[in-house]
């Protein structure tokens, strides 16, 4: 790209090159996530989605916001921001995908300091690659530059997204019933859950600590930063070959939280110790922060970013299609009668 | 001139400026001036300017009222003339703080329209025509809002070397 010819940015000592090429990208990467639905070049105060209804008797739309938490702040100590978006968007349509419905749009927030392009491209993109991998668009964005409220350096990011789904094809917890299979569908880490007590384990307080090389290889850093698995293409391939009966994101509050969240009252979740190998991630935080195993999966996914229930015929049949679709899958346990909402043993 | 004929003398306002730019004259309200020009040339014309001298090293001669600035060599040589047309959400300590409201061509033609037919730089759009540089940037572009802009100017800076 050739230079700019902008006096008023070279005085005010602004790289407005680099700028517009964080523009130009920024626009590339939003360009990349429309799909079949998206408005273009109307309107340019709000997104706009068409809604295509073919083969949808009673549209139900299905919303979803959230956050990424303090693992943020890794990025930022890494200096590290194109995958931060993955997590964003995977947050979301991960919990809306949970019902059932397909992710249709995706709109991001970003609050920071001094908006630097070159940086809110890196996010942006981010932002894009989990939209692609969710089959979603990116209908719109806001960065919020907060000047003396925030550092400089510093920024959060939000993000909201719709899907659709027919109400007679809602996943609800209806059908659970005694001898289900729970399947669990494996994470990519930690995902964007407890990143306070990670922080607060290993004193995460400067780059240096997270340049640590783990025995798997990997980085401390690169491990925590890892981005947070999107399930919406493999989960909505599942609900097209069988019935699912329930499904629940691992989110904040854990395995311990989120399991029992999809399933019905007197109905409990058995899970079986050992019948998948917990990341070395998780063991190791366990180790050097000395925390109770309760404790662990009332606050991190413990290498299931994902359970859905089959029926007991179907288990095998289901782990084999998510293989297919590209992820690893393990019978975890089973729906047992009971109030606890779930036990591990 | 007497004494107090400088305090009759109206004040210059941006709406009485017409400014047509080529690549080697202005013509300003019929003034014709090189391109490039001294400082003093257009001081003539507009009156005294604010100095603002920039951390990054920029030298520029504000005329706050009218909407114009321009930046300087250390000679006193105008580069660059920058007009304002609309107020910016985030101005530069050099920049006018009013706005130009005359008019204003370039080579002729209405310094928009010129505009229309530069590259497109998503937040500006840049041409060169006849040896100037052009370059006006959008006035409701913003980093921070992804969902396009409208195509009107905040101004416009040319170049003239």
């Amino acid at each position: 790209m050739k230079n700019s010819f902008s006096e008023s940015y070279k005085a005010a000592g602004v790289d407005v090159t680099a700028g517009y090429e964080g523009v130009r990208l920024m626009k590339k990467d939003v360009e990349r996530t429309n799909i079949p639905g998206v408005l273009t070049g109307i309107g340019g105060f709000g997104g706009l989605f068409q809604l295509d209804l073919t083969d949808i008797k009673e549209p139900v739309l299905v919303s979803g916001t959230d956050g990424v938490g303090t693992k943020l702040k890794l990025a930022m100590l890494t200096d590290k921001h194109d995958t931060i978006g993955i997590d964003a968007v995977a947050m979301c349509v991960n919990d809306i995908i949970c019902c059932g419905a397909k992710p249709l749009y995706f709109l991001d927030y970003i609050a920071i300091g001094k908006n630097v392009p070159e940086k809110v491209a890196e996010i942006v993109k981010g932002v894009a690659d989990g939209c692609v991998q969710a089959g979603c668009a990116l209908i719109g964005g806001e960065t919020a530059e907060h000047p003396g409220m925030m550092p400089e350096d510093e920024y959060d990011i939000a993000g909201y997204s719709t899907g659709v789904v027919d109400k007679s094809k809602i996943v609800d917890n209806t059908k659970v019933k005694e001898g289900d299979i729970i399947i669990g569908l494996a994470s990519t880490g930690v995902h964007s859950n407890g990143f306070s007590l990670v922080r607060k384990i290993f004193d995460i307080n400067s780059v240096e600590v997270l340049e640590e090389v783990l025995p798997t290889g990997k980085t401390l850093g690169e491990t925590l930063l890892a981005p947070t698995k999107i399930y919406v293409k493999p989960v909505l391939a599942l609900l097209d070959k069988m019935e699912v009966k329930a499904i629940s994101h691992i989110t904040g509050g854990g395995f311990i939280e989120n399991v029992p969240r999809s399933l019905p009252d007197g109905f409990t979740a058995k899970i079986t110790k050992g019948s998948y190998d917990v990341p070395f991630i998780f063991k190791h935080m366990q180790e050097v922060g000395g925390i109770s195993e309760h404790d662990m999966y009332n606050t991190f996914n413990m290498g299931i970013g994902m359970i859905v229930v089959v029926d007991k015929d179907n288990a095998n049949d289901a782990v084999a299609h998510l293989k297919e679709q590209g992820v690893e899958s393990y019978c975890i346990g089973e729906i047992v009668k009971g109030e606890e909402g779930i036990i591990i043993e | 001139m007497g004494l107090f004929d400088f305090l009759k003398k109206q004040k210059l306002s941006s709406a009485d400026i017409n400014i047509d730019v080529t690549n080697h004259i202005a013509t300003i309200n019929g003034n014709s001036i090189p391109v490039p020009c001294q400082l003093d040339e257009l001081t003539k014309i507009f009156g005294k300017a604010r100095r603002f001298e920039g951390g990054a090293g920029n030298l520029n001669y504000v005329w706050d009222e009218l909407g114009i600035y321009c930046y300087v060599t250390a000679g006193l040589k105008v580069y660059c003339i920058a007009i304002k047309k609309h107020k910016s959400a985030q101005p530069m300590p050099f920049e006018a703080s009013g706005t130009y409201k005359g008019v204003l061509t370039i080579c002729g033609e209405n310094w928009e329209e010129v505009m229309s037919k530069g590259n497109d730089l998503e937040i500006a759009r840049e041409r060169s025509i006849d040896g100037l540089s052009l370059f006006a940037e959008y006035t409701d572009f913003d980093y921070g809002d992804r969902n396009g802009c409208s195509n009107a100017y905040a101004g416009i800076e040319i170049k003239l070397i």
